[in-house]
């Protein structure tokens, strides 16, 4: 198979950092507490329990969210024919955050279900998805779209203050709690329903892997190419409001791995092949956000970072970087 | 067969309109007229990339607007005025890109698909260029891939905007005649526009003209006839 040597080395980065997530931060998991906490589980046992109700569900989730994140990167950038689009430069994100925001800070108690919670930032990111592809039609630049983005988020930001500043004390202390982002904060009652939600749109991503293809030429070529474009433009939001509304419903907003890690995944595999390029994101953004959450575990007894600021520090001198390298118009 | 009635073209408000036309396969058609006067907007209406403001396109005995997305890309490949090369896309990936109306979901090449891909590459003398990637093609090399891209669709009717605008005369001249032998040998029918009118005339194109918002079969027109024309 082509690229087999690569498949091999990050499978193997894979697994040694999983290995270095058990064997990080204040308490480690060796292997054999992993085994009996599975298999011989006993609730008198503080490593079970450990395991079972923190490290596992924190470590399901850093995967689900890198890899979440950098699919719905490689979508948006497809679907913009531009390399510097992802959910969060783009509002998606923030669109999850507005409406999360609404239901926490309201009260509703439907808000505060998982499913209301998914719902709600799965309707958040559609919405602003929808409407960045209505203007995008109207924007010929890449930057000039990515500058509407921006401003559509920090809007969105605004409304959100807004809320927070006529908002009760303890429901601003639990937005305030989501919006620094974290892993930490998911059950393992609710890792079931994420990973269902998650891979299922990870399937039908799977399905869009010719026309994805095919859009790389552009609108025009791919509609003469039998594609039905605004279809699969609908296709592709919603998709990406699945998977980028699922993660910031349960871990905050979490910037730049969906731009930086399709970037990566196209340097390091030199093609536009959807179909090598989805599971390539999929083992790279778990990698990157391992990595990040390594480095928050090692560095606990010094002081709590949140995920966000840690995704931000890495990736925001890349996309510089990006720009330089490919001469973004 | 191709043929038009009463079309009236235009994103919002017409621009131009034809009142009879008819194609037929075998023939390399060229499409005259000044910048600005629709020769893309008529293109990309039959095309079906945008709907007609009004009037019948009949394609091969079926109105194009009955057709769906893949049965459109069975009948017309379309070329755009500008392919500007996609980053890692590899020429023999964008070349396979063309069979697309023919794979399944997975978009997988059959042995067919290779062959046609191998002969469509080899006809174009383009074998060098194969393991390339697009956006590091010159622009002559570039045109060639697209035209190669839409041969390998095997469609009987194929359309190309501007094929040989930003080429040298030595690409444009081994377009023109590369158009003209893949309309003849293979029974196709080739529209063209451009602004190269003596070429239309040195590979003996039918030449149709947009003039005065009405598009037309221009017959029987000498060179210096149509140069007035159009600087008129």
């Amino acid at each position: 198979m082509k690229h087999s040597g690569r498949w091999i080395l990050l499978l193997s980065v894979f697994l040694t950092l999983v290995f270095l997530h058990f064997q990080s931060g204040e308490i480690t998991v060796s292997f054999v507490d992993i085994y009996n906490s599975i298999f011989h589980y006993n609730e008198n046992q503080t490593t079970h329990i450990l395991f079972l109700e923190f490290r596992l569900p924190r470590i399901i989730m850093a995967l689900i969210a890198g890899a979440s994140l950098s699919v719905a990167g490689m979508l948006m950038q497809t679907m913009f024919n531009n390399p510097l689009a992802g959910p969060y430069i783009l509002g998606i994100n923030s669109g999850a955050s507005l409406l999360v925001a609404i239901g926490i800070l309201s009260g509703f108690s439907l808000f505060q279900s998982t499913g209301g919670l998914i719902g709600a930032a799965l309707i958040g990111s559609f919405l602003v998805g929808s409407l960045m592809l209505l203007l995008a039609g109207k924007i010929r630049s890449n930057i000039g779209l990515l500058l509407v983005g921006i401003m559509i988020s920090s809007f969105i930001g605004s409304i959100i203050s807004f809320l927070e500043a006529g908002s009760n004390a303890e429901k601003l202390r639990n937005f305030t709690l989501w919006s620094m982002g974290s892993l930490q904060h998911v059950q393992l009652n609710q890792i079931v329903p994420i990973l269902g939600v998650v891979f299922s749109a990870f399937i039908g991503i799977f399905f869009c892997v010719k026309p994805l293809n095919i859009l790389v030429l552009g609108e025009v070529s791919a509609n003469s190419l039998g594609i039905n474009t605004k279809r699969l433009n609908l296709v592709i939001i919603l998709l990406t409001a699945i998977l980028a509304g699922v993660v910031t419903a349960f871990c905050g907003p979490i910037a730049f791995v969906g731009l930086a890690v399709p970037n990566v995944t196209r340097m390091l595999f030199k093609t536009r092949n959807h179909r090598i390029l989805l599971f390539a994101n999929l083992i790279i953004g778990s990698i990157f956000m391992l990595i990040c959450d390594i480095l928050i575990l090692q560095l606990e007894h010094l002081m709590v970072i949140p995920i966000n600021v840690l995704t931000s520090f890495i990736g925001a001198p890349f996309v510089i970087y990006v720009v330089f390298k490919s001469g973004v118009r | 067969m191709i043929t038009v009635s009463n079309l009236k073209i235009g994103h919002y408000e017409t621009i131009a309109q034809c009142g009879s036309l008819q194609l037929d396969k075998g023939v390399l058609y060229a499409l005259v007229g000044n910048n600005g006067s629709g020769k893309s907007t008529f293109f990309k209406t039959i095309c079906g990339i945008i709907p007609a403001i009004s009037g019948e396109l009949i394609l091969f005995g079926k109105p194009l607007s009955s057709l769906s997305h893949l049965e459109r890309s069975k009948t017309i490949a379309f070329v755009e005025s500008k392919f500007s090369g996609v980053e890692l896309l590899s020429v023999a990936e964008y070349i396979g890109l063309g069979r697309a109306p023919y794979t399944g979901i997975s978009g997988r090449l059959s042995q067919y698909d290779f062959i046609k891909i191998k002969e469509t590459i080899s006809f174009f003398g383009i074998q060098d260029l194969k393991n390339r990637f697009t956006d590091s093609l010159s622009d002559g090399e570039r045109q060639l891939c697209a035209i190669a891209r839409a041969v390998v669709q095997e469609t009987p009717f194929i359309v190309l905007d501007e094929p040989t605008s930003s080429l040298d005369f030595r690409n444009k001249k081994l377009i023109m005649q590369k158009l003209k032998e893949i309309a003849e040998k293979e029974n196709k029918c080739i529209l063209l526009s451009t602004h190269d009118i003596e070429l239309t005339f040195e590979f003996d194109c039918q030449l149709l003209g947009v003039f005065e918002n009405e598009i037309s079969m221009l017959k029987e027109m000498r060179y210096e006839d149509l140069k007035e024309k159009l600087l008129a």
